[in-house]
């Protein structure tokens, strides 16, 4: 991030122009969260711009190296909030890697199911906000009435409703109930409906297409060269999906989906809508997992039995690394883990897809109108509880 | 008012001076009563309309019923909050824009008739009056955005300027029609005619266009969705009344229902038959139910714009820009010149 | 000819694709009822499993500090005197402005005495009320004092005092009797939490508010002699152990439905979902 240089303004010709500097946020309804912009602006058109971020840091590397392993996955719930259920989820593998465990079948298949569910919820709150950016308060609402039903499901097995603790080292904390898995299929029914609804709201408005094509366009190369995952990547037409390259859990292998690509369907390939409707084929995908899933879902145990011994006292892994990664919904959520053989990592890194993604924000900018910067913040789709750490 | 003159002259022991200041004061004083109470009702209204829409309930608890004193609680508190002007702002036109605002808007209602003889003012250009009128709205507003010394309210106060100025070409062109349809700018006129021969929309295609592009313009001229961006919370915050607070805020809050209003009340008026029936004999009709028919068409017409809002994303700047002068004022050019020549063949389509 | 089609392709989109919107909102209008509740006269149903405010079941709870050490936020201190095997309680507190309510208490527990309930509302005005303190007695049973005092009296060669009168023998697992409620939190809440509530009702009063102003109870230096026949109300202090049947008054019914809730939710068969 280079340091803004002063506008020189010449003061003796005719006509002259000041360069506005306008201050987006950190509270500013469309920052998602407490993002801060610095703003060049040209009248509407933005010519420049800066990244703060920072407002939301709260250690959670350190925190990491100061408490036990297992102390650590509610922490992680708080990085990605929108996405609890997927980051308890990179970090139980990384953990279960440095310990040499593998959870049971049943738990695999649960956190299957959990994890997409909360990848729906998750790509909901996407799509919702995203609506307001654009001025459609309307979506927003209809979004998380269904991510409501998400949350009341993963509540029943989890106890919690957004910041689960639910994906623990070894396995999933509790077992599900009979009714469970009707119920997630019955929401799936449901939710294919609802899905045709937010298309004939959002998807389809001639306003909401002409406010997202062509508009901040992210080329294959660039996507590529500054390392954004997940729909940001994949809306600009590069097929990765960890899920399908490297399924970091084995029923991933087992289970078909596709893993949607921006086309380019009205204009540019790698714009807004096409970010955007990766994201909404997503949740159809998510769906098509689920209902794979529960088919699927053995009995048996739900927790690694001698890790559930172990949990009354904290874990003590060998000396040793681990880096695991997952496909978080905004992409590569990865740990990195330093073990010394004591109750805490000596060191815990955290890769973040928001941190990268946003990254792209400041190239992105320049030359867009102060609408469109609203746009590409939105379609960027971050969380800055995880962007900040 | 020349009949409440009379009245006053004629049964108070009064000069015909004071008659006739009694008289404004009167009528003045109901206008303004009128306009704050709709425009309570209207918010109440609006959110209703958008909690029902979004599957919430709205305002529930204040008053009882379904929260109906909402509106008259929020009055109340904005009414008695702090005033607040920020430090650097330009105080004079800080503390004067809302009421540039307020008065634009409010000198429209004088020359609407809400039923026959119920006019404050019967003026022979009412309509040009009402369009001429409602454009002082906009300076209110640069004055605000300007005053505010806050670059948001900067930004707003320039796009209301370029979309209000823009919009009122293709809203005059299609006004237009019903004028030279009917022959008068006197919306007593137009409201005559249409007793006479059916409602204006149903005369030729082209009217139905031309009250499709009035409707969407006026939408712009009231900064309602999709035409928000001198607003525009997700990106300017508030737009143009970000700095404002307490009852200045109400004013702008004021003015845009009473302009929601004014151009909902013209929509029925010229091009959906105003205070008449079809297949009712009007004349026959007592004046208040000419009124009650009025005002349910134009609430019909809040409805639809209140519909809009929340179901719309908002446009961009430069869309705002190339719908009104790419798409609406040539079809109004069109609409123009297509009732010309059907009213000059004598052509009708519809056997009215 | 291209540039016709779009121009003609925009206005048909743009009608249609508004209709379309328009149509979608409309249903939801004339037809869908509303989603949310009308929160503090209804409320949604919470899961049984739900992780709320904490309860402990003091008499089985042996002071081991090991929730304290799983604790991942440190919001649990506990205090306490050991007179051998007889515990005196000062403190067990948990400063709900750090509990992430995660649930690593709950595990590691060798007597399966703390539990979480399904009570989510702790908000406040004032911070002190976010420390709550999970004791329901603080200090010594009075059957425990007998019992110490009695050592005591037998060392210095006395005999040992009576039973004070309006206390029958000696009660395990029961409150000090000047303290009204079984457990420190009084609720007089006339809807079961969790539950969706008719509409009507008051809404819940604060944690502790509603405690009888007229019997303080007394902390470390209980006197159940004085005690007891001073509050009347309070004289229906049976066991309100978990193991005992009875609870005494409303609120300790609703902790009791609580308790039982919790116990079924331990009973829970595992493992076979």
């Amino acid at each position: 991030m280079e340091a803004l240089e002063l506008y020189t303004v010449d003061e003796r010709a005719d006509l002259y122009t000041e360069e506005l500097r306008l201050n987006l946020g950190p509270q500013h309804p469309s920052t998602h969260g407490v993002l801060r912009v610095e703003l060049r602006m040209d009248g509407e058109i933005i010519t420049g711009s800066r990244c703060d971020i920072g407002y939301l840091h709260r250690c959670a590397e350190k925190i990491g190296e100061n408490v036990s392993y297992l102390q650590f996955t509610p922490y992680t719930d708080r990085m990605d909030y929108l996405a609890a259920c997927n980051s308890e989820l990179a970090w139980s593998l990384t953990v279960e890697k440095l310990l040499g465990v593998e959870a049971p079948e049943r738990a695999q298949w649960l956190r299957v199911i959990v994890c997409e569910l909360n990848r729906i919820a998750s790509h909901l709150i996407a799509f919702g906000t995203y609506g307001i950016d654009m001025g459609a308060n309307t979506p927003f609402f209809y979004a998380f009435r269904e991510r409501e039903s998400i949350m009341a499901l993963l509540e029943r097995p989890s106890g919690a409703r957004m910041l689960y603790n639910y994906v623990r080292p070894g396995g999933v904390a509790h077992d599900i109930d009979q009714a469970w898995l009707p119920d997630v299929l019955a929401f799936c029914d449901e939710f294919e409906r609802r899905w045709a609804e937010y298309n004939q709201i959002l998807t389809t408005n001639k306003i909401f297409i002409g406010r997202t094509a062509n508009v901040g366009v992210l080329p294959r190369e660039m996507a590529l060269a500054w390392g954004c995952t997940g729909p940001v990547l994949r809306g600009s037409g590069v097929k990765w999906d960890l899920r399908r390259d490297v399924p970091y859990l084995w029923p991933y292998e087992e289970i078909e989906f596709d893993v949607p690509v921006g086309e380019g369907t009205h204009g540019t390939l790698g714009d807004c809508w096409d970010r955007y409707w990766v994201r909404m084929r997503e949740m159809m995908e998510s769906v098509r997992i689920i209902r794979q899933a529960c088919a699927r879902v053995p009995s048996g145990d739900f927790m690694d039995k001698n890790l559930v011994r172990q949990y009354k006292t904290p874990l003590k892994p060998g000396k040793g690394e681990a880096y695991m990664r997952c496909e978080n919904p905004r992409g590569e959520l990865g740990f990195y883990v330093v073990s010394e053989g004591g109750t805490s990592p000596l060191r815990c890194r955290a890769r973040g897809p928001s941190f990268c993604n946003l990254s792209v924000l400041d190239a992105l900018l320049p030359g867009c109108m102060i609408a469109d910067g609203v746009a590409i913040i939105g379609s960027l789709d971050i969380v800055l509880g995880e962007v900040d750490r | 008012m020349e009949a409440l003159t009379g009245f006053f002259a004629a049964h108070l022991p009064v000069g015909p001076t004071l008659a006739l200041s009694l008289a404004y004061a009167v009528c003045i004083g109901s206008l303004l009563g009128f306009i704050t109470v709709y425009a309570m009702f209207a918010i109440w209204m609006e959110r209703k309309v958008a909690a029902h829409m979004q599957v919430r309930f709205g305002p529930m608890e204040t008053g009882g019923w379904h929260g109906w004193a909402q509106s008259v609680a929020d009055a109340v508190k904005l009414l008695f909050k702090e005033d607040l002007i920020p430090r650097d702002a330009n105080k004079v036109m800080f503390w004067f824009a809302p009421a540039v605002v307020f008065c634009g808007v409010f000198a429209g209602f004088v020359a609407i008739p809400f039923a026959v003889g119920v006019q404050i003012a019967d003026v022979n250009l009412g309509l040009f009056f009402i369009i001429a009128i409602a454009s002082v709205e906009v300076v209110g507003v640069i004055m605000a955005g300007w005053a505010s010394n806050s670059k948001y309210a900067l930004f707003g106060a320039v796009r209301e300027a370029a979309q209000v100025v823009s919009y009122e070409v293709p809203a005059a062109v299609a006004l237009l029609v019903p004028v030279l349809i009917v022959g008068s700018l006197r919306l007593g006129d137009i409201n005559g005619w249409q007793e006479a021969h059916g409602w204006l929309v149903l005369r030729n295609p082209f009217v139905i266009v031309a009250a499709l592009i009035y409707f969407i313009s006026s939408l712009a001229g009231c900064k309602r969705a999709p035409f928000d961006l001198p607003e525009a919370e997700s990106e300017l915050v508030s737009g143009f009344h970000t700095e404002y607070s307490g009852m200045r805020f109400s004013f702008f809050f004021l003015e845009e229902y009473a302009s929601m209003f004014v151009s909902s009340l013209l929509v029925a008026t010229l091009f959906f038959g105003g205070w008449t029936l079809p297949f009712v004999n009007v004349s026959a009709m007592p004046v208040p139910v000419g009124i009650v028919v009025l005002l349910a068409k134009t609430f019909f017409f809040i409805f639809v714009q209140m519909w809009l809002r929340w179901t719309l994303p908002r446009l961009r700047v430069d869309q705002v820009m190339s719908l009104g002068y790419k798409y609406l004022l040539p079809w109004g050019f069109v609409c123009v010149v297509g009732t010309a020549v059907f009213e000059a063949m004598g052509w009708r389509w519809l056997p009215v | 000819m291209g540039g016709i089609r779009e121009y003609f392709g925009n206005i048909s989109d743009a009608l249609t694709s508004t209709v379309k919107g328009m149509a979608v909102t409309w249903q939801h209008f004339s037809k869908e009822p509303p989603i949310t509740v009308q929160y503090p006269r209804a409320r949604l149903a919470v899961a049984p499993s739900y992780r709320g405010l904490h309860i402990l079941e003091q008499a089985k709870c042996i002071d081991c500090k090991l929730c304290a050490k799983a604790c991942p936020v440190d919001c649990i201190e506990i205090e306490s005197v050991h007179h051998g095997r007889i515990l005196e309680w000062q403190k067990f507190t948990i400063d709900y402005k750090k509990c992430i309510f995660c649930e690593f208490c709950i595990p590691p527990c060798p007597k399966d005495c703390i539990h979480m309930t399904s009570e989510y509302e702790m908000a406040s005005a004032d911070n002190e009320h976010m420390i709550e303190d999970l004791l329901t007695w603080t200090g010594l049973r009075s059957n425990d004092r007998r019992e110490i005092e009695a050592a005591d009296a037998k060392k210095a060669g006395k005999p040992a005092p009576p039973p004070p009168e309006g206390v029958t023998a000696p009660q395990p697992g029961g409150p000090a009797a000047g303290n009204p409620a079984p457990y420190g939190t009084v609720y007089t809440s006339t809807f079961a939490p969790g539950s969706v509530g008719a509409p009507g009702g008051a809404p819940r009063g604060r944690r502790g508010a509603a405690a009888p102003a007229s019997a303080p109870a007394s902390p470390a230096s209980a006197k159940p002699a004085a005690a007891a026949p001073a509050a009347p109300a309070a004289a229906p202090a049976k066991p309100a152990a978990p193991a005992g049947p009875a609870a005494p008054a409303a609120a300790g019914e609703d902790m009791a439905a609580k308790i039982a809730a919790i116990k079924a939710k331990l009973a829970k068969p595992k493992g076979d979902g």
